[in-house]
């Protein structure tokens, strides 16, 4: 905590004296926030809350793809870094912008050159800005999907000059994955012997089976394998090669772009005659951009995006499989052979042994082909009238995953001694599971989506004295077609968009909106009009103070087409399992067998009321500050109604429109960057965003009145308070009694919030915050560059956030035989012991509901600070690279997730779980631009 | 050149707009409002399931499969049966929702409808389940039935009649668990005031109540229910034909219900001077809605009835003259001769098998991955194949001297527990054969199939054979001494008898009559139907117990409850008997468990020696008898109260406030 502060208040403080994102503030006449069907104001005029990073920001980091470069580099969007291997699916930072605003979904828009697309396998490279839309006026245009507000991805198009050629190469090392550590095998059978005996049963092992798990002689029997390093070499590689070229000519701007991405885990051992296992992933991203005239008034875009992916992994286990079962499996669970050279497994862990997994089921390969694909006509319509265009956009994209298994089992099994100890002439070797030594192949669809939009506009502009006029009326309907059933979604918006501007200091827009949908059927439009205002007070380089001061608001009333369930208007009988046959039988279905819910009549769309003040300052020509306030509602929330309904009835599901939330919260936003001389330049940027929200209405039946979620946060984390460990029997006779099952000493006592004498659900409070998504956000960075050496390091952390510590293994030890941590051991109760610092409960065997269910142990308020990116790079002088014809190079070395403060040491605090870590890397690479 | 491109942006546009109507070149493509009609499904109507008879069929067919088996695990405690709440077992299953939670007394009213915290849900929650939703169900396709075109108006009535009984069921399984219900009379539509409870006249007319009916209401709209399925001249007394209807509901199953239902009901739980017990705070409900009755008739009649007694007496009556008038199609399953194998056989059969003349209800097996659930498997879903090994039912030593000797005596081994056993009495021979159904004991011969057991002698003694050469009997299986038999068997029948769930069965139902009439004081009618239900496994009338005054109706009760205990338990029986006659002192005493030892033929000392070392020779034992201390139940140490008798309902469901209210105490 206290290192938290003091980070949160040393960057403030660092930024208010003196310093810097970029290495030149953004011109705010050449960039324009784009709001979608190519409606673009100039940053400078925009009266919309939104923040932009470019390629040369992006840059900074060794992203293995797009949206990992985003962690801390935008005001508002809040990235959080997840777990798992690099070449999964969606693999990347979860985002959110302006926190949770509903009960429904809280998910962003992400639209890469105007079309909803996936940003998972989109390379920094391609990238030339991206762009984050916060508040009603910047998503104003986007319908539905755009309700919690959009990130919108530009990619690069072609530029000046006849014809370059850029050229890049990245090598990253990925070492250190962030694992909790775990005991040896002696350790856990003492432990073992300690939980049985807190729950007051006999030892399992004998002080002579104990001996043997320590001094090893006997690894058959009494294994003790340290399952990480079995299983992982704990080194990756990641490489990045890049290659664009780029020009332009009188009627044709191209860019075109060939990006390699590869990947690799740290599974040890993995090839084998037949196949090899190891964690693999290669990309490449053949992108062509290009802008035609075609004629003096027409214009063409064509931007097409091939994606072409194979990945690899043992059969039947990926990547987070292994890991959970490193994880999960003891030391002295079983070897990792037995003598008989049969892989090491029980009937309790079955065929658990990642080591087996990763070199004796075979491999599994995936091959994803994608192709995004858009092209957008523009036709000048000066001979109607001056100022008019009319567009016309067709994007038509699409993905298919097919999995291939070369997949064999293998025979699992143990030995024990049936007579005395020792004796290898009584012995019991049980061995499960049949041994295949052929691999079988088997393939299969593993994932499929369509999605296509056609947009129509017509575009009105004019100036006239002061006056500005933009007008533009908007025709878009999208489709998207996802696998299998109830997945078909079709949207379309009718827009009408205006804007008046007055002396370039008054700016009014408006947009009405009509959005339809089929998700919501039969409720499928919604009328939702925008409004915002900015006024421009002051702009002028060359003030001595300040050269530019603009304070904007806006306001809208916006709508979400979400239903918690598809078709629920509908009535709809479905089966479950199990099923009474009467012969003569039937074909065992069981269709129809019971209404699944009641259907909808009565609908209205979540709505949000969404407002925004913001100010836009330039000071003394180096230093950008933004400050953002929002308050948002939401309205109609459809929630599940069961408490509205007896169970009497029989219950089927209902819904109901009855939630309310209210989201508020500040962004402000610092960026510095100057130039001292010719050669050195000072950059250095401050984020910081605080955002809550409560729940207004909810369809609820507390027992207590301090268990209504009204008044409470979206996901706000409930359970009971603890209060301590049960010291003794007498401590426990002269408490409460616990009613979750029987208390033993070390067992965690808790605080009777009724006082009924008892301690039961009802004295569940709601307290610390919610689980997704931090309240407090901050990033800091800061560059410099000194004759073509320079420097830039990038923080970013959180606070404000309550997640449930039950990894297995870590928290959830010993019980169900699960692995036991380091962690958890030294802070455990023990019995015997002075535990006044003592911070979790007792050792147990046992399913103790009394210890494993919500309270203030389990859910723990987090905070961290991570040092995201590290780099330092050197410029090669012009002089030299003019001899071979190179316009620019750079040779960097870059470094990721090195640093860690953070209240929670004994795992990753974004990335609590069994996921595949994540690493810290070292990336070396080298850019050149012919 | 210019020519060249005018062309080229025709041809440009013209693509745009083609290829734009083809965006979605397979499906139809509509614009504006038509672009976004609903997704195509495969949608399930009520009109669709009532447009066949078949999908009707299919319907009621999923309904049954939600009636109590005691064996399902909608109905389980964290698949440990209830009966483990009762004095026949105890459950050493550590995980399991009986030792867990129940045992130490920590049930509490938050609990219900969750799956291992009450022995019956109110409400669904977590894999329990509670009656409504098959209430529901049965309602719809009363209302709906008669739409079906391709079905003729008889099996419309035999099936309607089949739904009214299944309900009864359900009602009365909760009428025992709870006391007086919502009555549901029927399927509520969308719109309808939910919160507004349901009760209206128990004859389908009179006022609109909100909240729980009274015990007595309810009772008489189950009886109701019964009554329309006697009345119902479709549905035949017995199903004629087993290989196409067995396991459906029959008119005698209705007239079984109605003696089994007032039976319940005239027990002293409901029917005594005095309630079971008191509020500490009396229930407080909103004006209007539920503040009209006093909510301790919901779990008492207000008075003791004798005459409900006599109401029991003639359903039964009634049962056994119809019976006969149909050519008496239930039966006693009757022993193929006079072996204790035959005995064994014959009662197996009548608790177990499937088409026999024993069961008047019989619920089939859930799906378990074998067809239908037709046989009971080792390892398979259903409980209690899955957790017996743990010893999730493992028998006490008060099961075992319920049963009597084999003379129709009533046992008398207890006198040599905890002795050097001089009299070398062999407590495991010569008894009731349905001892060795229900529990596994060392015995010498053994003239069944026994392949888990190989074909050995059951030397179940500390140090056998048996139990050093089987995981599980080191596993709590055979905890307190004696191993789980009853449905489990030996672990190999499993695979070879097509199982049923008996949920009323003929021999209940003579000893249900035996109660009532010893209830009404005509004893030595009571003593002839009880005899009828021991002669099956070859046992004498239990008149050969002279030393017993069977004109004293407690004398005569009790050996009618032991009686049962033999015969029914672990058939969702004895539990509710303890709880029928609010038998505190026998849920307040400790159970007991038992160490066979093999006497040493030489010394008489204990010994550990298996049979396979003991030359063929049958040995002697020693029997140490000490209370059960794995698992204690909270009321063995002073903790009861009478609250246990019923369940408490979810309070999460009495804060909506439409009139339930808690049981007494909870």
């Amino acid at each position: 905590m206290n290192i938290y502060k003091s980070i949160l208040i040393l960057s403030v403080l660092f930024v208010t004296t003196s310093v810097y994102g970029q290495q030149a503030l953004f011109d705010k006449d050449s960039i324009k926030a784009d709001l979608g069907f190519g409606i673009e104001q100039k940053l400078q005029n925009t009266s919309a809350a939104v923040s932009i990073i470019t390629q040369e920001e992006l840059k900074q980091t060794a992203a293995i793809n797009l949206a990992e470069a985003l962690y801390g580099r935008l005001l508002g969007l809040t990235a959080l870094k997840n777990g798992g291997f690099s070449g999964d699916a969606n693999y990347g930072p979860s985002l959110n912008v302006r926190g949770l605003q509903t009960l429904s979904e809280n998910n962003l828009l992400i639209l890469v050159d105007g079309v909803k697309r996936p940003i998972d396998r989109l390379s920094v490279d391609e990238v030339e800005s991206v762009m984050v839309l916060k508040d009603a006026a910047a998503v104003a245009l986007l319908g539905y999907q755009g309700v919690n507000g959009a990130l919108l991805i530009k990619t690069k198009r072609g530029g000046q000059g006849n014809l370059n050629v850029d050229v890049s190469y990245d090598h990253k090392f990925t070492f250190d994955p962030q694992m909790a550590d775990f005991v040896d095998a002696e350790t856990y059978a003492k432990s073992m012997n300690e939980a049985r005996f807190n729950d007051g049963l006999a030892a399992a092992y004998t002080e002579k089976e104990l001996a043997l798990f320590k001094n090893g002689s006997d690894p058959f029997f009494y294994p003790n394998v340290n399952w990480k390093e079995e299983a992982l070499t704990n080194v990756g590689s990641e490489d990045r090669l890049n290659m664009a070229i780029h020009g332009s000519n009188k009627s044709l701007r191209y860019f075109t772009m060939m990006n390699y991405t590869g990947s690799k885990g740290m599974f040890k051992d993995t090839k084998q005659p037949d196949f090899d296992s190891q964690l693999k992933y290669s990309k490449a991203n053949i992108r062509a951009n290009l802008d035609f005239a075609v004629t003096p008034t027409t214009n063409m875009v064509v931007n097409v995006l091939a994606n072409f992916i194979e990945t690899n992994e043992p059969s039947s286990s990926n990547a987070n499989d292994i890991i959970y079962q490193i994880y999960r499996l003891p030391a002295s669970a079983f070897p990792i052979k037995t003598p008989d050279d049969v892989w090491g497994g029980d009937q309790n862990y079955t065929n658990a042994n990642p080591v087996a997994r990763i070199q004796d089921s075979g491999r599994e390969k995936t091959h994803h082909r994608a192709l995004y694909a858009d092209a957008k006509l523009t036709q000048k319509l000066d001979f109607v009238t001056n100022g008019l265009t009319a567009s016309v956009r067709l994007a038509y994209d699409n993905y298919s995953r097919i999995n291939e298994e070369h997949n064999k089992s293998f025979q699992y099994g143990y030995v024990e001694y049936a007579g005395e100890l020792g004796d290898t002439s009584k012995v019991n070797s049980v061995v499960y599971g049949d041994k295949v030594n052929n691999l079988t192949y088997n393939k299969w669809l593993g994932n499929q989506w369509r999605a296509a939009q056609f947009a129509l506009s017509l575009d009105y502009q004019k100036s006239f004295a002061d006056n500005d006029i933009q007008a533009s009326l908007i025709y878009n309907t999208e489709s998207e077609v996802g696998m299998g059933r109830y997945n078909t979604f079709y949207r379309s918006n009718v827009m009408g968009y205006m804007h008046y501007g007055l002396k370039q200091k008054l700016m009014l827009d408006l947009v009405l909106a009509a959005n339809g949908s089929n998700r919501s059927y039969p409720e499928k439009w919604a009328f939702s009009p925008t409004f915002s205002v900015a006024y421009i007070f002051a702009n002028n380089k060359e003030h001595s103070v300040l050269n530019y001061g603009k304070v904007r608001t806006s306001a809208g009333i916006q709508h979400s087409d979400y239903v918690p369930m598809n078709g629920i208007w509908l009535e709809n009988y479905a089966g479950s399992h199990g099923n009474i046959v009467f012969k003569p039988s039937y074909d065992g279905n069981n269709w129809g067998s019971a209404l699944t819910h009641y259907p909808l009549t009565s609908f209205a769309l979540e709505t949000a009321y969404k407002y925004n003040l913001g100010v836009d300052l330039r000071i003394l020509g180096s230093v950008d500050v933004t400050a953002d306030a929002y308050y948002n509602r939401r309205d109609n929330i459809m929630l599940k109604a069961n408490d509205l309904n007896s169970w009497v009835v029989g219950r089927p599901d209902l819904y109901a429109t009855q939630g309310k939330v209210e989201s508020y919260g500040i962004e402000l936003g610092l960026n510095y960057a100057k130039r001292f001389g010719k050669d050195f330049l000072l950059h250095s940027a401050a984020y910081l965003t605080l955002g809550s929200n409560q729940i207004v209405d909810y369809i609820e039946m507390p027992t207590e009145e301090y268990q209504s979620l009204v008044g409470q946060r979206v996901g706000q984390s409930r359970g009971l308070e603890a209060v301590g460990f049960f010291k003794d029997e007498a401590d426990i006779a002269n408490s409460p009694e616990q009613q979750f099952s029987q208390v033993r000493p070390g067992d965690i006592k808790y605080k009777d919030q009724n006082n009924d004498k008892v301690i039961n659900e009802d004295d569940e409070i709601f307290f610390g915050y919610g689980g997704s998504i931090p309240e407090t956000n901050f990033a800091f960075n800061l560059g410099a560059e000194y004759k073509g050496v320079g420097f830039n390091v990038q923080f970013q952390g959180a606070a404000g956030i309550t997640k449930y510590l039950g990894t297995v293994g870590v928290w959830d030890c010993v019980k169900g035989n699960n692995n036991l941590s380091t962690h958890y051991l030294a802070n455990a109760w023990r019995p015997n012991s002075d535990n006044a610092s003592a911070i979790y409960p007792r050792l147990t065997t046992q399913d103790n509901q009394n210890n494993y269910r919500g309270n203030t142990i389990w859910n723990k308020n987090l905070n961290w600070t991570k040092l995201r990116n590290i780099e330092v790079y050197y410029r090669l002088p012009e002089s030299w690279m003019k001899k071979i014809f190179v316009s620019d190079a750079k040779i960097f070395v870059q470094g990721e997730n090195l640093l860690t403060f953070s209240n929670m040491k004994v795992m990753d605090p974004e990335v609590l779980g069994t996921s595949y870590p994540v690493m810290k890397g070292i990336n070396i690479g080298a850019s050149f631009k012919f | 050149m210019k020519h060249i491109k005018k062309n080229a942006l025709i041809w440009l546009i013209t693509l745009f707009i083609g290829s734009s109507v083809m965006i979605s070149c397979v499906d139809d493509f509509g614009v504006g409002d038509a672009f976004l009609e609903k997704q195509p499904g495969v949608d399930v109507t009520l009109d669709t399931i009532f447009s066949k008879a078949q999908y009707a069929e299919m319907f009621l067919w999923e309904t049954y499969k939600y009636m109590n088996n005691g064996h399902s695990t909608y109905n389980c405690m964290n698949s440990v049966m209830v009966e483990a709440l009762s004095d026949v077992v105890h459950s050493a299953l550590g995980w399991g929702g009986v030792a867990s939670t129940y045992y130490p007394g920590m049930h509490s009213e938050a609990g219900n409808g969750n799956w291992i915290r009450d022995k019956f849900a109110f409400i669904d929650g977590s894999g329990r389940k509670g009656i409504w939703d098959t209430v529901r169900r049965c309602w719809i396709f009363i209302e709906n039935i008669d739409r079906v075109p391709d079905m003729d108006n008889a099996k419309k009535s035999r099936l309607k009649a089949e739904a009214k009984l299944l309900m009864a069921t359900r009602y009365y399984d909760a009428l025992c668990n709870f006391g007086g219900l919502p009555l549901v009379d029927h399927a509520s539509q969308t719109g309808e005031d939910y919160k507004g409870g349901y009760l209206s006249a128990v004859n389908g007319e009179g006022e609109f109540v909100a909240g729980r009916a009274t015990v007595e209401q309810t009772a008489i709209f189950i009886d109701n229910l019964l009554q329309q399925v006697i009345d119902e001249p479709a549905i035949p007394f017995a199903v004629s034909n087993y290989t196409s209807e067995g396991g459906r509901l029959t008119k005698g199953g209705a007239y079984g219900m109605r003696a089994r239902l007032w039976w319940y009901v005239a027990s002293p739980l409901f029917n005594s001077e005095q309630p079971y017990r008191q509020y500490d705070e009396t229930p407080v409900f909103p004006v209007g809605l539920g503040d009209d009755v006093d909510p301790l008739l919901r779990v008492w009649l207000g008075s003791y009835k004798p005459e409900l007694w006599d109401k029991c007496v003639q359903a039964c009556k009634a049962f056994f003259d119809a019976n006969a008038a149909a050519g008496t199609p239930y039966a006693l399953v009757q022993p193929q001769g006079t072996t204790e194998g035959d005995y064994r056989r014959a009662y197996r059969s009548a608790y177990y098998a499937r088409e026999t003349t024993e069961k008047i209800i019989e619920v089939r097996g859930e799906n378990n991955g074998n067809s239908d659930g037709e046989y009971l498997r080792e390892w398979g879903s259903n409980v209690p194949g899955n957790v017996s090994h743990s010893g999730a039912h493992a028998p006490t030593v008060e099961w075992f001297n319920m049963f009597p000797w084999a003379d129709g005596k009533n046992y008398d081994g207890q006198r040599v527990y905890n002795t050097a056993n001089n009299e070398n009495l062999d407590v495991f021979a010569g008894r009731d054969p349905r001892l060795y159904e229900s529990m596994l004991v060392p015995q010498k011969r053994v003239d069944e199939k026994w392949n888990t057991y190989q074909n050995k002698t059951i030397d179940c003694w500390i140090g056998g054979d048996l139990i050093t050469g089987n995981w599980w009997f080191t596993s709590g299986y055979i905890s307190h001494g004696f191993g789980e038999f009853k449905f489990v068997l030996d672990y190999h029948d499993y695979a070879d008898e097509r199982y049923v769930w008996g949920y009323l069965r003929i021999a209940d139902l003579h000893l249900i009559y035996a109660e009532a009439l010893a209830q009404t004081g005509a004893n030595e009618a009571a003593i002839q139907e009880l005899d009828k239900v021991r002669a099956r496994v070859g046992l004498p009338s239990l008149k050969v117990n002279t030393q017993l005054n069977l004109s004293n109706k407690d004398v005569l009760i009790n050996e009618i409850l032991r009686e049962r205990a033999c015969e029914l338990a672990m058939e969702n029986s004895r539990l509710y008997d303890l709880i029928r006659y609010k038998k505190q002192d026998i849920f307040c005493s400790p159970l007991h468990r038992m160490n066979i030892y093999a006497k040493d033929a030489q010394t008489g000392e204990k010994t550990t020696i298996p049979f396979s070392q003991m030359n063929g020779v049958w040995p002697n034992f020693i029997y140490e008898v000490e209370e059960i201390t794995s698992y204690p139940r909270a009321w063995w140490t002073g903790n009861w109260d009478d609250k246990w008798l019923l369940s408490p309902i979810g309070r999460s469901e009495i804060n909506k406030d439409y009139g339930l209210s808690q049981n007494p105490g909870w």
